[in-house]
């Protein structure tokens, strides 16, 4: 024993020896405190059980139940503060160990440890407090507006409402209309950089939005896209004002375009960043995922934008992230934060940084790769990685997918701002095609993105000068060829363009919110149409269009309802599709939605059917009367015999739900003749018409019935 | 006399340290000192005619850097949640701490919403938090700040201690 008291001597420990339950003996000690945790001693070296110390009475008879064992083990005890009769506190912690026959406790103070956790712990956990206590009022002032912005006061009334909520916020605020021009601010704003507060002055409104744009890359793509979005910025005004903010921009507001505002909440955190400083590894890390954090990804950046080597950066954003947190909570959300950067950098060289840049968004450099070949194949693996199961805590089981934006360095971009710009720009593509593994970045993409901005501002002017037109496609019963329903259709005319085609402007409609405006107009328009043919003495029902974002407007059953008011057409006349996506995303509102349209006697279609989940649940389920095979299946019917049992399955499966079924791109009359054999009653498609106007539609009307 | 281990539980910066330095020493300070593993206090207090010598253990905050240790509870009589109502998350956090334990023991269990000093800035409704509160067998609202109902959360968490012994 004498050798391991040697070896024992440079800690401060105390080590006992298991006699029986109710005795220890000391073997070793090299500080006093021992005795003050078991007073009054028994002899020399032999300590009672129980002792003086709360935590070890109750640690003790656990270790009792090890040393009974016969297999070699060991028990520990954790960390505890221990006070002492001058007041002094020892953080000590305990190993019960089963070894060999020898039955130990070591007691071991643990100062030093616990020191350096507490350092840590200290400002990390203020800092999350903190944190937790700056986002928490930014929500509930946000939850304050939105309850005033959408309710149907009037202007004034908001106003004064607004006023009181800003007012009360104990951080900066600025309420921007559309245009992005400020109706309403607190003098907080104007505090932070020292300036003077004047209701219509844009002047502190402009240095953020300076600072957002310059050191936020992709902040002006989040504008365009109306997405909320949050930073941490620095501003400068030499020599001794030096502030981080935080910026918080919700957009606030029904999905009507001319119907929503900006909210941006600024809060001064450099007591925080202080913080931050204080601990190297705070300032630079990301706590979460343990990755480093945008900070440290910008120095490397910048760093490596002076050298000579090549390397890609490599954006990334997962899909569908605010679902997992919609729909398992948010301490899975960070599960699935920590699993998923885990699992990417371990795909990694050593040599490649890998950080946390954004909420849910991580990126890349990488070094040594030669081509975008190269890239590519590193970015299928990321996203092969991802693709495996995630399990929550409860055991449910989900997928996420991720979207990849590459950017090469010199020939794409020579500082940290383009590339990381043009990386955000390339996954912001990549997102709206979710087939895509990886979007290498290409001057197109920037392009491209200055003409979406351009064609948004003409849809907004389009809205207002009427330059959407309805046109119909005949709905054929393929036996007796006799046209019983139609499908409305949107085309644009564009004042220098010429028709453009739906699938070019809905899905930016669909994103910026125009759609609930178009979508309106079309509704509109399709009742007018309905009353106009009814009027004529004839019956067709007509089908139009719901896109997700429709869906999800509150206000979609109240327009309807008020517009079949106003027409007075017969609603049996009306119908509605939406795609299986569209129901499968939005399941419970759907539901609700569908069977409120039943009760009023409007029917529903399922549009592209066998594209997409094709659950025979859903079917089941929901008030659904129609399903309407995709163009796909139909366009090969003569040739495609994996295409013809699919057409078979939706046929027979319908049959026994007893909906009908609709064949869409219906285009000669092979095609026809499967179909009818196969007891598909309706069609549509080329063969018979295409689109057409209301007229044109009239006179094909009183031609074929 | 009879001893009663009961432990205070909850996420990070809620107050549970400064609950029981407001009980044990009558004593506050604003500045948050947070704690490491575990510190185990004792008071004397009566539960009706009953001497009930309290072992209080005060642990370290659940959060990111310190994940809830349901051994500590072993030998417990009953446990506390602490939560802040200035802290929203605080509630969800300490109802998912509240759930693990449930998932091991079968002790009573008293709920502390505590800050009452400060205006509650949370967003739950009434209705939300007394759904909340029937997760326990007693809910209190304290300020360790102010002093106010401290004496009365540790009566009666003793008296939920001494529960299982048919006292109270």
């Amino acid at each position: 024993m004498n050798d391991l008291s040697k070896a024992l001597s440079v800690f401060d420990c105390a080590v006992l020896k298991y006699r029986s339950s109710n005795e220890l003996e000391l073997v070793h000690y090299n500080a006093p405190w021992i005795f003050e945790l078991f007073d009054p001693v028994i002899s020399d070296n032999l300590l009672p059980i129980p002792c003086n110390s709360l935590f070890l009475d109750d640690f003790i008879p656990q270790a009792l139940e090890l040393w009974q064992e016969s297999k070699d083990d060991q028990l520990n005890s954790g960390l505890w503060t221990e006070k002492l009769s001058d007041d002094t506190e020892l953080h000590l912690e305990a190993i019960a160990i089963n070894s060999d026959n020898e039955k130990l406790l070591i007691l071991h103070n643990q100062e030093q440890q616990f020191i350096q956790r507490q350092t840590t712990l200290q400002s990390a956990r203020e800092l999350v407090i903190a944190n937790e206590v700056l986002q928490e009022q930014h929500v509930r002032v946000k939850s304050k507006f939105e309850e005033i912005l959408l309710t149907s006061k009037s202007f004034s009334d908001k106003f004064d409402a607004l006023l009181s909520v800003i007012e009360q916020a104990q951080f900066g605020v600025v309420i921007l209309d559309e245009s992005k021009h400020p109706i309403l601010q607190n003098p907080a704003v104007f505090d932070l950089f020292d300036l003077t507060f004047a209701t219509d002055s844009i002047e502190a409104l402009d240095i953020l939005m300076d600072l957002a744009t310059k050191q936020y890359p992709e902040f002006e793509r989040a504008m365009s896209m109306r997405e909320n979005w949050q930073g941490e910025v620095l501003w400068m005004q030499p020599p001794f004002n030096n502030k981080w903010l935080n910026i918080s921009i919700y957009v606030v507001g029904s999905d009507k375009a001319e119907s929503y505002h900006w909210c941006l909440f600024v809060s001064d955190i450099s007591r925080l960043k202080h913080l931050q400083q204080h601990n190297e590894t705070l300032a630079l890390h990301d706590p979460l995922t343990q990755l480093p954090n945008r900070q440290y990804f910008w120095r490397c950046l910048e760093r490596f934008c002076h050298q000579s080597d090549l390397f890609y950066v490599l954006y990334i954003d997962v899909n569908h992230f605010k679902q997992v947190n919609e729909a398992f909570g948010h301490k899975e959300g960070d599960k699935l934060l920590r699993e998923l950067a885990a699992r990417l950098k371990g795909t990694l060289k050593k040599k490649d940084v890998m950080a946390r840049v954004g909420g849910d968004e991580f990126a890349i450099i990488l070094f040594d790769i030669d081509t975008p070949e190269h890239c590519q194949k590193i970015a299928e693996r990321l996203q092969q990685t991802a693709h495996d199961v995630f399990t929550t805590e409860s055991n449910e089981r989900y997928y996420v997918s991720l979207s990849l934006g590459a950017v090469s360095y010199p020939r794409d971009g020579k500082n940290p701002e383009t590339l990381m710009k043009f990386a955000d720009l390339a996954a912001y593509k990549a997102k709206s095609d979710e087939s895509q593994k990886v979007e290498l970045y290409h001057s197109d993409l920037t392009q491209r993105s200055n003409q979406r901005l351009t064609l948004e501002s003409a849809l907004r002017d389009a809205i207002k000068n009427n330059e959407f037109e309805l046109v119909l496609q005949p709905i054929l019963n393929l036996t007796t060829n006799k046209v019983v329903k139609a499908e409305a259709l949107i085309r644009w005319h564009h004042p220098t363009r010429g028709v453009i085609m739906p699938n070019e402007f809905i899905p930016l409609a669909e994103q910026t919110g125009l759609i609930i405006h178009i979508g309106q107009w079309v509704i509109k328009e399709g009742i007018a149409n309905v009353a106009a043919i009814t009027k004529l003495g004839h019956g067709i029902k007509l089908s139009i269009n719901l896109s997700p974002r429709q869906i999800r407007d509150p206000s979609l059953l109240s327009y309807v309802e008020k517009q079949l008011e106003l027409s007075n057409i017969d609603p049996r006349l009306l119908e509605f599709e939406l795609t299986e996506g569209t129901i499968v995303s939005n399941y419970d509102m759907v539901s609700k939605l569908l069977n409120q349209f039943r009760e009023k006697g409007i029917s529903v279609a399922i549009d592209d059917f066998g594209t997409g989940y094709s659950s025979l649940a859903y079917l089941k389920n929901l008030p659904i009367d129609d399903l309407k095979i995709d163009r796909s299946f139909v366009k090969d019917l003569g040739s495609d015999e994996n295409d013809k049992a699919i057409v078979l399955a939706v046929l027979a499966m319908a049959k026994q739900l007893q909906l009908d079924v609709t064949a869409e791109g219906v285009e000669d009359s092979s095609q026809q003749r499967f179909l009818n054999q196969h007891d598909c009653e309706l069609g549509q498609g080329y063969l018979f018409s295409k689109p057409i106007t209301f007229d044109s539609f009239m006179t094909y009307l009183n031609t074929k019935n | 006399m009879i001893a009663k281990k009961v432990c205070l539980l909850g996420p990070t910066g809620v107050g549970k340290t400064s609950l029981v330095r407001r009980y044990i020493e009558g004593l506050f300070s604003e500045k948050y000192l947070t704690t490491i593993g575990v510190k185990v206090d004792k008071k004397l207090t009566m539960v009706g005619e009953l001497e009930v010598q309290l072992m209080i253990w005060d642990m370290e905050g659940t959060d990111r850097y310190c994940g809830f240790q349901s051994r500590y509870l072993r030998g417990a009589s009953a446990y506390v949640v602490v939560v802040d109502q200035t802290r929203a998350q605080t509630l969800v956090e300490g109802m998912e701490i509240d759930n693990i334990v449930k998932e091991e023991y079968d002790i009573p269990s008293l709920l502390v919403i505590n800050k009452g000093d400060l205006e509650a800035s949370w967003h739950w409704t009434q209705e939300e938090l007394e759904q909340y509160k029937r997760h326990f067998d007693a809910a209190i609202i304290t300020s360790a700040k102010m002093g106010d109902q401290v004496e009365e959360m540790f009566t009666q968490l003793a008296s939920l201690a001494c529960r299982l012994q048919g006292v109270d």
